[in-house]
């Protein structure tokens, strides 16, 4: 460091020991009570108080749930069992009736009789028996 | 509690009780507070306005106070928002006077020349000027070395720039202000 470099350093020493800035009369002997009595109070904030019904309530809404979920599926699963064997059985006669080279309503009457009188025929000769 | 006796852990304990909480935070203002103006005042340079980012400063560390968790130094923690606080009133002003950046010093050492509270000489008035030259935050990495001589970590934390870094800016700052004391001889 030359002479030049270290005279300015020296000069920078010197001028920070004298603070060029002033306050106000009192400012600092008062300033820790001027903040203060700026500060709000704090209100402290009570917990809420927690029940038993608090604790267990989100297990009884999950229970629940989950008992609505199992119902619902099993009765989804109902449904389409049953729409299911109907549906097979007026399949079968349709294809019956198509097979047989008649498709307007008369012949499919005509064909719901034959059907019944085989039955009721079944049913006389069990009586007589 | 005299500043002499301040004990950090335990007014941080204290500042944890909602019962004990007010006074230990007095405590806090008694031992920060005249330490952070004249940090503020050197930014900012005129009192009015260091006073009322000095209350601002110790407003939010008091809203925020339950959020401190210890995990830095209580000083660290105040002379960041101190620091943040400077930088929001400093681009307010620049806003405010419609100056860029690079010119944002002059509004500024033109009101100190004429500042009451401004007791300099012309070289102490042209240090100033070297130093408004300055941009902020080199600036700010100036006034807390030369002024506080305050440690290379402590800075790190406030400032959140690795310590190589702001000694490079110190060293360079020093340069800057040196040179410009010096361009008229």
């Amino acid at each position: 460091m030359n002479s030049r470099d270290q005279e300015i350093l020296n000069q920078l020493e010197e001028l920070k020991k004298k603070n060029p800035f002033k306050v106000p009369d009192g400012y600092l002997e008062n300033l820790t009570d001027n903040i203060m009595n700026c500060l709000p109070e704090k209100v402290p904030v009570q917990e809420p108080k927690v029940t038993l019904y608090d604790k267990i309530s989100p297990w009884l809404y999950l229970a629940a749930a989950f008992i609505g979920i199992v119902l619902l599926l099993k009765g989804v699963a109902s449904l389409d069992i049953s729409s299911k064997s109907g549906s097979n059985k007026a399949d079968g006669i349709r294809s019956e009736v198509i097979q047989s080279g008649k498709s307007s309503d008369e012949e499919y009457l005509e064909y719901l009789e034959d059907r019944y009188t085989s039955y009721a025929m079944a049913e006389v000769r069990t009586n007589y028996e | 509690m005299q500043k002499q006796l301040y004990s950090e852990e335990e007014v941080i304990e204290q500042l944890r009780d909602p019962a004990k909480q007010r006074q230990a935070f007095t405590w806090v203002v008694d031992f920060y507070a005249e330490k952070l103006y004249w940090q503020i005042r050197r930014m900012v340079l005129d009192h009015d306005d260091a006073n009322d980012i000095l209350q601002n400063t110790f407003m939010k560390a008091w809203e925020n106070i339950d959020y401190f968790r210890g995990d830095a130094k209580l000083s660290t923690w105040l002379y960041k928002i101190a620091f943040n606080e400077c930088m929001t009133f400093l681009a307010h002003q620049r806003a405010l006077n419609n100056v860029s950046i690079d010119d944002a010093d002059s509004p500024m050492l033109e009101h100190l020349r004429g500042d009451v509270y401004f007791d300099g000489d012309e070289t102490q008035l042209k240090l100033q000027q070297a130093v408004l030259s300055l941009p902020e935050k080199q600036r700010a990495v100036f006034n807390m070395k030369y002024y506080d001589d305050m440690k290379y970590e402590d800075m790190s934390e406030i400032l959140g720039t690795s310590v190589g870094a702001l000694k490079a800016s110190y060293h360079f700052a020093v340069k800057k202000v040196s040179d410009f004391l010096t361009k008229d001889i």
